[in-house]
């Protein structure tokens, strides 16, 4: 499992690593059942305290989307395909709320965004 | 037990220096950084530890227990490293090793060898031929190759040089692969830290001043620059410490977001690292410093 | 604790060789009486594992390990007794080669060199103690071998006082060496508790 960290962000270290897992799962790159690495091991290997991978996974924990089993470790749990779904949605509004927000401050309308979103989108 | 060491109402006088009704804790299985200048009181804490040094009153316990009742005990499950080499330098590291290792019940000879293939440390040279930084690594394989649950470290990067302590910090990452390992360093070199600490405790003059883990200390911690119109009664009580000049002030707080909401854009609210926490808790609140 | 008195006998290393070569030297002048060279060895044997753990950090390495400070100095002073018998051994195995017989050996010499080495040990360990990790401690260690070398000047000089001139046969009777042994072996036991006790409150800086 691939887990980029940056020092210099302003996004604390374990919300980082909570959203790349987050990530990894809402795109299927991690499955239910599939094992992550242990808390010690991760904050080794990205060389950071340990208190910080065991926030990143205490609260990917709460969220839902792993449990840990002691002794044994943590693992991806079970994605209910409308939760997924419903959490894709969700990051889609968060990120067009975004969109919305910024394009009232340069003075766009509605329908500027309209258009330029029907062109991205044939584009694609 | 949730404390690997647990320090209660602890005084101590040495000469000048005193530690008056000390309380502490260190969190068993994380990596706790001990923190505070030059005269602090680190080392004599340290010291109690491993009752080198003994209280005037209070209570000092390790996993438990005290000195008083289970000294051995209590030291078969320390690993100890301190700044000043403790090595009889005319010795090999091969002699050294073998007048220690009978010592502990728990002596892992091949862990030894391990440690100091990984070091690269030779075993058939004088001691006094090590640089510092061998040094260290010698006293840091012989703390480790005893199965010791406890790992104590008295400043031991101040004499090495930034590529070894880096060394050091991976090392002692891989130590806490080992969840029953506790790791209490004493350090005034913050960039030590930064990477490896699970708690921060700060101590200075002889008083703990605080004890946080990193994500509290991230999250709380700022240091707020505005005018002086800015201060008065009701403003300052949310600053641990306040230097004013000329030009403005300068504070620090651990309640962030109430600042934030107090002073809104009127101050210069920014996150503050270790070493500014360090630096402006010493301050207290006197007007006393002009810049 | 055993391995505390082991650790005080090897850290000499080939020390021993060396104390042993000034033992032979001794022996071969002749010009000395047994227990000048039995207690001069003995106390710079003892000595010099006082000076190595000053030396390096000793009492702070030894007070780390596991071990307890009442540990510590017991172990110090039983092994000045193994010390003192060592040197003892060597001195009677290197006369006895030398001078080609038993024959020439005073036992009393031999014991009076014990009881000397004993007495000033126990004047000057507690001392060692209290000013250990102090830089006035090399005063401590010159005083201590020092006052092994007068002592035995001392002893000599009773015993020539004793000494009948016509017979030249000590006038000192085995009785009154018991008594000197057994003073010898009190002090100790006191010395040894005072030890205990300073050590106990000692700071390890």
């Amino acid at each position: 499992m691939q887990i980029l960290i940056s020092n210099s962000s302003k996004e604390p270290i374990y919300q980082q690593i909570k959203h790349q897992v987050k990530e990894k799962i809402l795109s299927s790159e991690l499955r239910e059942g599939d094992a992550l690495p242990s808390m010690r091991q991760l904050a080794k290997d990205l060389h950071i305290s340990v208190i910080t991978t065991k926030r990143a996974y205490e609260e990917l924990e709460k969220e839902g989307f792993i449990y840990s089993i002691t002794g044994k470790g943590s693992f991806i749990a079970e994605q209910n395909p409308d939760i997924i779904k419903e959490k894709k949605l969700a990051t889609i509004e968060d990120k067009l709320v975004e969109v919305i927000a910024n394009s009232k401050e340069l003075g766009l309308s509605l329908q500027d965004i309209k258009e330029w979103l029907t062109i991205l989108y044939e584009e694609r | 037990m949730e404390h690997a060491i647990e320090l209660q109402n602890v005084h101590k006088s040495l000469g000048a220096f005193q530690l008056k009704d000390l309380s502490m804790q260190v969190k068993k299985g994380f990596v706790t950084g001990f923190v505070g200048g030059n005269g602090a009181g680190k080392s004599t804490i340290m010291k109690m530890i491993l009752n080198l040094i003994q209280p005037d009153a209070g209570v000092v316990r390790v996993f438990g227990l005290e000195h008083q009742q289970n000294e051995k005990a209590i030291k078969e499950k320390i690993g100890f490293v301190f700044n000043d080499s403790l090595f009889y330098e005319d010795l090999t590291l091969r002699d050294m090793k073998n007048l220690i290792a009978p010592s502990y019940q728990n002596w892992d000879d091949s862990s030894f060898q391990q440690y100091c293939d990984r070091f690269a440390l030779p075993l058939k040279q004088p001691i006094k031929l090590f640089s510092d930084g061998m040094k260290m690594k010698a006293s840091l394989a012989i703390a480790l190759s005893h199965h010791a649950e406890l790992i104590i470290m008295d400043e031991p990067t101040t004499n090495l040089d930034p590529v070894f302590r880096r060394e050091l910090i991976e090392h002692l990452h891989d130590v806490m692969l080992d969840e029953n390992k506790t790791i209490f360093m004493a350090t005034h070199i913050m960039s030590d830290l930064s990477s490896l600490a699970d708690y921060i405790t700060f101590i200075d003059k002889g008083e703990i001043i605080f004890s946080k883990d990193v994500h509290q200390l991230e999250e709380k911690f700022a240091i707020v620059r505005g005018g002086l119109e800015l201060l008065d009664r009701d403003t300052e009580q949310y600053f641990l410490s306040i230097k004013r000049s000329n030009s403005g002030f300068e504070a620090l707080t651990s309640d962030y977001e109430t600042v934030v909401k107090l002073f809104g854009r009127e101050a210069v609210i920014e996150k503050a690292n270790l070493e500014e926490i360090m630096y402006y808790s010493r301050g207290g609140k006197s007007s006393g410093s002009t810049h | 604790m055993v391995q505390l008195i082991k650790k005080d006998l090897i850290v000499h290393k080939f020390g021993w060789f060396i104390y042993f070569a000034m033992l032979a030297f001794y022996v071969l002048l002749g010009k000395h009486d047994s227990e000048f060279i039995i207690a001069l060895l003995s106390a710079i044997v003892t000595v010099y594992v006082f000076y190595f753990d000053e030396h390096a950090n000793g009492h702070k390495l030894w007070n780390a390990l596991p071990f307890t400070r009442n540990e510590l100095v017991s172990a110090r002073y039983i092994v000045l007794l193994i010390n003192t018998m060592i040197t003892s051994g060597v001195f009677i195995v290197i006369s006895v080669i030398i001078k080609g017989g038993w024959e020439q050996l005073a036992w009393q010499h031999i014991v009076g060199g014990f009881a000397l080495v004993i007495i000033c040990s126990a004047l000057f360990f507690p001392c060692l103690y209290g000013f250990a990790q102090s830089n006035r401690i090399l005063l401590w260690f010159i005083l201590y071998v020092g006052s092994v070398v007068i002592g035995i000047y001392v002893l000599s000089d009773i015993a020539s006082k004793m000494m009948d001139s016509t017979t030249k046969m000590p006038l000192w009777s085995d009785g009154m060496l018991f008594g000197l042994s057994l003073f010898a072996i009190c002090l100790y036991l006191l010395s040894w508790l005072l030890s205990l006790m300073i050590y106990k409150k000692k700071e390890i800086i």
